[in-house]
């Protein structure tokens, strides 16, 4: 599963409507919390099931979202070109998701709202280098048109599916794709895995 | 968790404790002897070893915190905790001469004074030999200034060490007489008695203490500071096998927590390690002890005995012989800890078992008062071994997610699956899993808030924790019960308005009453036509019950994550935490009605079209799957409900810690 966290109004949740319904709503109630979406995708002929955690930007929801970082296979980390803050939060946002997640998350950086140009504050030449600087695939989106919405998801997806098939990501995950009990963090070896074995059905995220 | 299924669940690994130890008496005295000695001789050298170990030492004490603040449930265990801060006081002053000793003990006293008492208690009862605070006060300090060479330190450390904790020892008998732990107090002197053995005349303590009570024995594994944890420990478990058993679905997300956050923290190798480092030291220090020291007075005459054995074997087997101490004194050590400790316990144990081949040499020696040692010992290992099947089968059998996973492919026939269309369909599923997510963050941060807790405080917020879960409790079984009254009818959305209003969280249950509104209308237009010839089949009634129950099931689980999470965000005291749960129960009753009455009204609709087609072989098996999903759809709900245990504590917990600042 991917979890999605960021700060509040960059447009996460727009981006993840963009992505699971193809619509763009301007207007949206803020997230509570942690919400869902999900889509089908196919990555080297496989059916994915990618199940996204939307979770909540404001910072007074940071306590309870970094309960969700654990299962999560990656994520993407979305700031607005058009608000220099959102940029200078990634650092803050990066430690704590790698504190409370697994290490092997994918993370991919992004600069959304790109449909304002006019409006920029950050340039891309600062997300790539941000992202370089720290390991992280990068790119710019727009949720409004789209532009590289799908890409961002299927990219981070290939990302996962990719460290799957090496078999960094051990994989107690249900078949079904739903990472079974938060309780198995990786450090713990004495967690009885569930059986699952290795048929993943290509679902991951 | 609560804090009272903490107890509950400690005090039933204390009882499996017990019985195991019982068990290992047959097994042999040798194992007991070592892992006495190692116990003692671990205890000691960690103290004495660098600042990791000190570090590591800390953090296992902290659970043992941790533990402790569970097991508090009875009375006496009550009173056993308060009176070894008293000790526990003392011992920081004596640990204060030497700086390892000092620093250890320190953190203890911060966190919680409930901890260090149990390690006073023992200590209490031995040092009657050792009794002279200022003696002991002296040679801790010679040491401190020779803290980091680390044979030297070893040896001298756990010398202090020992006299400290005789020193201590003295002091808490006094406390314990004071007190009336008859039961206790014998076997605290025994315990003493190992300790200030140190390297060497562990294993004699560990006679009397096994035979009184495991818990002690889990003491004196500790060392110095932990002595009188153990008894502590045990005065509670006893009659909480039951408990265990009954609430091992309550405790699992606890076992897991303890067993990954156990896990993580002490490095069986480097603890080995450490010991390896420490037993020279250890081995000169126990023979010293024995000879120099007037512990004698104090320890009971098994004790000289015991020591010079002790002292002899450990010279002899070196360093391996202190592995398999080692172990012996995880081990006690663990189950001390309870949960979380026994796992660690047993890590180390699989590491140390090297060690074990070692130890039997010296076991020849040891008295019969081992055996009773080797039986607490060797208990430990069964009620480790017991632990983790009942960790497995709590995570298989418990895991709502891998359970339902299982149904769903089982399920995945013709039928439609109430889980299947969870799972496809909406997002019912996943707010199950974060909410459980959600549930065992809060548990792990209810446990590490009560471990930093003050004893008063902890007096304080216990009833209320109490109180909520008795609150959850009552919900299950009143559920039981109220199914038999068949409720027919209620005005859903009046009822779960009020329920969540109630909550004063701010949440309006729009999605739930949309959800209900559309299936019963749904349910309504079937019976307000006559002709069903619009509805092409009974399969498609039986799809749309099952998509119905889905829904609702979908809404009512997120409603009760929402609730979670706002629960934990808000700052609102007007509504009591009990109060709140006592709402979100009443919410689940409505839910779980709800889920009822749809069943119902949807096997009437089937039964309608089977008495219109004259197809009552085929609609039978489709109405007794519209039931089988709702009480499904029944599960998830009380499983979401039941998530919201540990959160709404969490959330009480938060809010009294705020009011106290």
């Amino acid at each position: 599963m991917c979890i999605s966290w960021w700060c509040a109004g960059v447009g996460k949740s727009c981006l993840l409507l963009q992505f699971t319904d193809k619509r763009f709503q301007p207007v949206h109630d803020l997230t509570i919390g942690v919400e869902f979406g999900a889509r089908m995708i196919t990555i080297d002929g496989k059916q994915i099931k990618l199940q996204i955690w939307d979770t909540a930007g404001q910072e007074s929801f940071r306590s309870i979202t970094r309960s969700y970082y654990r299962g999560a296979a990656g994520a993407l980390l979305v700031y607005d070109i058009t608000r220099r803050d959102t940029f200078n939060h990634l650092t803050t946002w990066l430690e704590d998701a790698r504190q409370h997640s697994n290490s092997n998350m994918v993370i991919m950086l992004i600069g959304n709202k790109s449909d304002l140009e006019a409006r920029r504050e950050v340039k891309k030449e600062e997300g790539e280098a941000f992202a370089r600087e720290h390991g992280l695939i990068f790119m710019e989106t727009s949720a409004k048109t789209a532009a590289n919405v799908e890409e961002a998801f299927i990219n981070t997806a290939k990302e996962i599916y990719q460290k799957i098939q090496d078999g960094v990501f051990d994989i107690n995950n249900e078949a079904n794709g739903i990472k079974i009990g938060p309780q198995h963090s990786p450090a713990s070896q004495s967690m009885p895995s569930g059986g699952g074995g290795g048929s993943q059905g290509g679902n991951c995220c | 968790m609560s804090g009272s299924e903490d107890e509950a669940f400690a005090s039933a690994e204390e009882g499996e404790e017990e019985k195991a130890a019982k068990n290992a008496g047959k097994l042999g005295k040798s194992s007991a002897q070592s892992k006495k000695a190692g116990a003692t001789a671990a205890g000691k050298p960690a103290d004495t070893a660098s600042g990791k170990q000190k570090g590591k030492q800390q953090q296992q004490r902290k659970k043992k915190s941790k533990g402790q603040p569970k097991s508090v449930k009875d009375e006496k265990e009550l009173t056993s905790e308060k009176k070894p801060p008293e000790g526990a006081k003392s011992e920081p002053q004596t640990s204060s001469s030497s700086e390892a000793v000092s620093a250890e003990v320190s953190p203890e006293s911060a966190s919680a004074s409930g901890k260090e008492a149990p390690v006073a208690v023992s200590p209490s009862r031995e040092d009657p030999a050792g009794d002279s605070l200022g003696k002991d006060s002296s040679k801790p300090s010679g040491k401190d200034s020779s803290p980091k060479p680390e044979t030297d330190q070893a040896s001298e450390t756990t010398v202090e060490k020992t006299k400290a904790a005789a020193k201590t020892a003295g002091e808490v008998r006094k406390d314990l007489k004071a007190s009336t732990q008859a039961d206790s107090a014998s076997n605290p002197g025994d315990q003493v008695i190992p300790r200030d053995a140190g390297s060497g005349s562990t294993a004699g303590a560990g006679e009397g203490d096994a035979q009184a009570k495991g818990k002690e024995g889990g003491g004196d594994a500790e060392g110095g500071w932990s002595w009188g944890w153990g008894s502590s420990i045990l005065t509670a478990a006893t009659s909480s096998l039951e408990t265990f058993t009954s609430q091992v679905g309550e405790g699992l997300t606890t076992i897991i927590d303890t067993v990954e956050s156990s896990l993580g923290v002490p490095d069986p190798e480097e603890m080995v390690r450490a010991e390896a480092a420490v037993e020279p030291g250890t081995e000169p220090n126990g023979a010293e002890t024995v000879t120099a020291q007037p512990r004698e007075k104090v320890s009971v005459e098994e004790q000289k005995p015991v020591q010079a054995d002790s002292s002899k074997e450990q010279k002899a087997e070196g360093a391996p012989g202190e592995k398999g101490d080692g172990k012996g004194e995880e081990t006690d050590e663990a189950k001390a800890q309870e949960g979380g400790g026994w796992l660690t316990g047993w890590g180390v144990s699989n590491i140390t078992s090297v060690g074990k081949s070692l130890v039997t040499k010296s076991q020849t020696l040891m008295n019969t008062g081992f055996e009773k040692a080797e039986t607490l010992a060797a208990g430990g290992l069964d009620i480790l071994e017991t632990i983790g099947k009942k960790t497995y089968t709590t995570l298989t059998d418990h895991d709502p997610g891998l359970r339902r996973a299982r149904e769903f492919l089982h399920l995945r026939d013709e039928k439609p699956s109430l889980s299947s269309v969870l799972k496809e369909d909406n997002q019912g599923l996943v707010h199950l899993e974060a909410l459980e997510m959600l549930s065992n963050r809060s548990e792990r941060k209810v446990q590490s808030l009560l471990s930093a807790m003050a004893e008063s405080d902890l007096e304080a917020i216990r009833p209320h924790l109490v109180e909520i879960k008795d609150t959850f409790q009552q919900a299950m079984q009143g559920e039981d019960d109220k199914e038999q009254e068949g409720e027919t009818e209620h005005d859903f959305n009046t009822l779960v308005t009020e329920n969540l209003s109630e909550l004063h969280l701010g949440t309006a249950p729009d999605k739930l009453n949309k959800v209900q509104e559309t299936v019963r209308q749904w349910i309504a237009d079937f019976y307000s036509h006559e002709d069903h010839s619009g509805i092409s089949s009974a399969k498609e009634v039986q799809e749309r019950a099952v998509q119905s129950l889905a829904d609702v099931t979908s809404k009512a689980v997120e409603q009760f994550h929402k609730a979670g999470e706002l629960v934990l965000m808000q700052k609102d005291d007007e509504k009591t935490y009990t109060h709140r749960a006592q709402s979100l129960a009443k919410l689940a009753h409505v839910l779980v009605t709800e889920v009822d009455i749809l069943a119902t009204k949807f096997s009437h609709c089937l039964n309608k079209i089977a008495e219109e087609k004259d197809s009552a072989d085929e609609v039978n098996p489709m109405v007794t799957n519209v039931y089988l999903e709702a009480s499904n759809a029944s599960g998830y709900i009380q499983d979401a409900f039941q998530l919201l245990l540990p959160v709404i504590q969490h959330a009480a917990l938060q809010a009294a810690l705020s009011q106290a600042l």
